[in-house]
């Protein structure tokens, strides 16, 4: 099976070789630009080149996993059903599931040699030129996470295998290529805006406390969100029988009068402040990053886990 | 006798169409199965079944006496199956096809594979794509073939090869199965085609069995009768179909018609003639009941 699946996908595999290639390539420019731009103008024009640079790069590399779901997970199964292919290769020696699981497992494996390979030099190109120059903040960012840490291997996993699953459910109903592009765009969308945050414990700390503000971009945390909360064993006033309600009093500046003077925005913070409310920030601290990452890829490969058993049922219980 | 082939009340249904329904059959192990119809008779969709590609709607069918399984190996081992649509990889040269063959079977006649289609002058080195249509035929075959099991399963494996390809091919699937007592079902609507190697046929029109049964009883059950119409009943034979030109009737009876005068001549008829009666009575919307004496359809053009 593993000459087949070779000779079937070689094309592919190569130009994904070659993307690979260029990516690392890329990379090392962009370090190397980096350096220049240090050592000769202290900062300036030739640092913002560079991180501009560095972004196509960023884009590049969270781009790479969904080029292997679609390039090479796909396919598995959709393209033998779309050419009728199924009719031939399903009747032969090996069942179906062994078919199906061998097929993967060959695609599956190189892909997460590669990407384990590449995963160290990411992380030095993503820590030393990223969050040097790159927006925001360190490795804990969103953006960051995706590309950097061990996540990427795992997504890599999850978008082949995602893309087999839509072409052994879809691809009776709608093209599985189009298909995996939107799906893997929703899931691996909502995961880092919606689940992320969510996997390790967060922090909140109140807004402008200095805790966890650092000047240093690579350790800054991730801010998720601002808010506010009841400061404890404040006596709060008429206006203040709900954290929404007092917000919404303080927010009208005919009220900042009582609290300091008119046109000021120290009324509004006085005016919160008096009805016992404290400006709060939710954050990941940086220190989070590789708990973080290891329960993001977690979630990928169980995702990927679940995906690979209904597509083993959707191939097994196909029928002409 | 071993059944190799065994279908009970077998029927596939199609969103509100039936593809087939009804059938019944046993095929013995080692012979050379016809399996004969027009277009949408439902050849394609028994050889689906029996290869496992297609679930039944109701019904079974068994292969050597175990039901078909397309996700177990024992049942994978045992079939070959050559689809109307003969699916090949078009990027892979010849010899890839048959490497691909080897790789994924336990089992592999690479030799035999090989002998197929250098006998049939297909070009190894060639992509399947720069194929002619018939050679890609004579390649899926060879991949069919090289398999070796104990069932293949071949839908139109002649369709598309021409008179002399076609030829080379039979003489060599008779070859083939000598050699190894392989259980043959092929279905071709060329009945032709069919009368020089099948020992079996199974007829099917309108998505039901017509008739099921060996070539040689077949062919020593039916007669052929011609003789003046309107001059005697037949209650001792089954009328298949009847003929009228002038005064003249000609009829196609399954049975021994007896003695029957001197005006009535007692003819063998060929495979040919007993499949086109077949198909012509099931596809006969004024088809009458089977014990009809000739005298009482004077006139009749069928």
């Amino acid at each position: 099976m593993t000459w087949i699946t070779w000779r079937r996908y070689r094309v592919r595999i190569v130009l994904l070789g070659l993307y690979v290639v260029a990516l690392v390539v890329a990379m090392l420019i962009t370090e190397h630009a980096y350096v220049i731009a240090q050592h000769n103008f202290h900062g300036g024009t030739a640092v913002s080149n560079a991180q501009s640079n560095d972004s196509i790069v960023e884009t590049a590399l969270a781009l790479l996993p969904f080029l292997i779901g679609l390039v090479l997970g796909t396919p598995i199964v959709a393209s033998e059903l779309e050419k009728k292919t199924n009719r031939l290769a399903w009747l032969q020696g090996v069942t179906r599931t062994r078919w199906l699981i061998r097929t993967w497992s060959t695609l599956t494996v190189p892909t997460v040699i590669v990407m384990a390979l590449l995963a160290p030099l990411v992380q030095w190109w993503a820590s030393h030129v990223v969050s040097s120059i790159g927006s925001g903040g360190g490795l804990i960012q969103p953006a960051q996470m995706l590309v950097s840490g061990i996540a990427p291997i795992a997504v890599a996993i999850f978008a082949l295998t995602f893309g087999m699953f839509v072409g052994a459910v879809f691809q009776r109903f709608v093209s599985p290529y189009a298909t995996s592009v939107v799906g893997m765009f929703v899931v691996m969308g909502l995961i880092p805006t919606r689940v992320l945050s969510s996997l390790a414990p967060k922090v909140i700390v109140p807004l402008n406390s200095g805790r966890f503000s650092s000047r240093a971009l690579r350790t800054r945390p991730w801010s998720i969100t601002t808010g506010f909360r009841r400061t404890p064993g404040i006596r709060v006033g008429p206006h203040a029988q709900s954290v929404s309600a007092a917000v919404r009093y303080c927010a009208n500046t005919i009220h900042w009068a009582k609290y300091a003077s008119p046109g000021s925005s120290k009324g509004y913070w006085g005016c919160m402040s008096a009805h016992g409310l404290q400006a709060i920030n939710i954050l990941q601290p940086a220190s989070h990053y590789w708990a973080l990452q290891w329960r993001e890829a977690g979630l990928y490969v169980a995702l990927a886990g679940v995906l690979l058993g209904l597509s083993v049922w959707a191939v097994r219980s196909w029928s002409a | 006798m071993t059944t190799a082939l065994e279908a009970a009340d077998l029927g596939r249904k199609y969103l509100i169409n039936w593809g087939l329904r009804h059938c019944s059959f046993e095929v013995p192990a080692g012979s050379i199965a016809g399996l004969v119809g027009g277009n949408g008779a439902g050849k394609s969709t028994l050889l689906r079944l029996a290869a496992g590609v297609a679930k039944p709607s109701e019904g079974s069918v068994r292969v050597f006496g175990d039901s078909v399984d397309p996700n177990s190996s024992a049942f994978l081992a045992r079939i070959g199956y050559l689809d109307q649509l003969r699916p090949l990889y078009k990027q892979f040269r010849v010899e890839e096809m048959l490497k691909w063959g080897e790789k994924i079977n336990r089992s592999w006649d690479m030799a035999n594979a090989t002998r197929w289609l250098t006998d049939l002058d297909i070009p190894l080195d060639w992509k399947v794509s720069l194929l002619s249509s018939g050679q890609q035929a004579q390649v899926a075959l060879a991949v069919c073939m090289g398999k070796s099991s104990d069932l293949l399963l071949l839908d139109e494996p002649l369709a598309s090869l021409d008179p002399l390809a076609r030829q080379g091919v039979t003489q060599m699937l008779l070859d083939s199965v000598a050699e190894k007592g392989t259980t043959v079902v092929l279905s071709s609507h060329i009945v032709s085609e069919l009368e020089p190697i099948c020992d079996y046929l199974i007829i099917l029109s309108k998505s039901k069995v017509q008739v099921s049964a060996t070539t040689e009883s077949l062919l020593a059950s039916h007669h052929l009768l011609v003789g003046p119409q309107g001059s005697r009943g037949f209650d001792a034979v089954t009328i298949v179909s009847s003929k009228i030109a002038g005064r003249q009737a000609t009829l196609l009876v399954e049975g021994d018609p007896g003695p029957l005068g001197e005006d009535w001549q007692v003819l063998r008829p060929s495979l040919d003639e007993i499949v086109l009666a077949y198909l012509a009575k099931s596809s006969s919307k004024s088809a009458r009941s089977s014990k009809v004496p000739v005298a009482a359809i004077e006139g009749e053009q069928l």
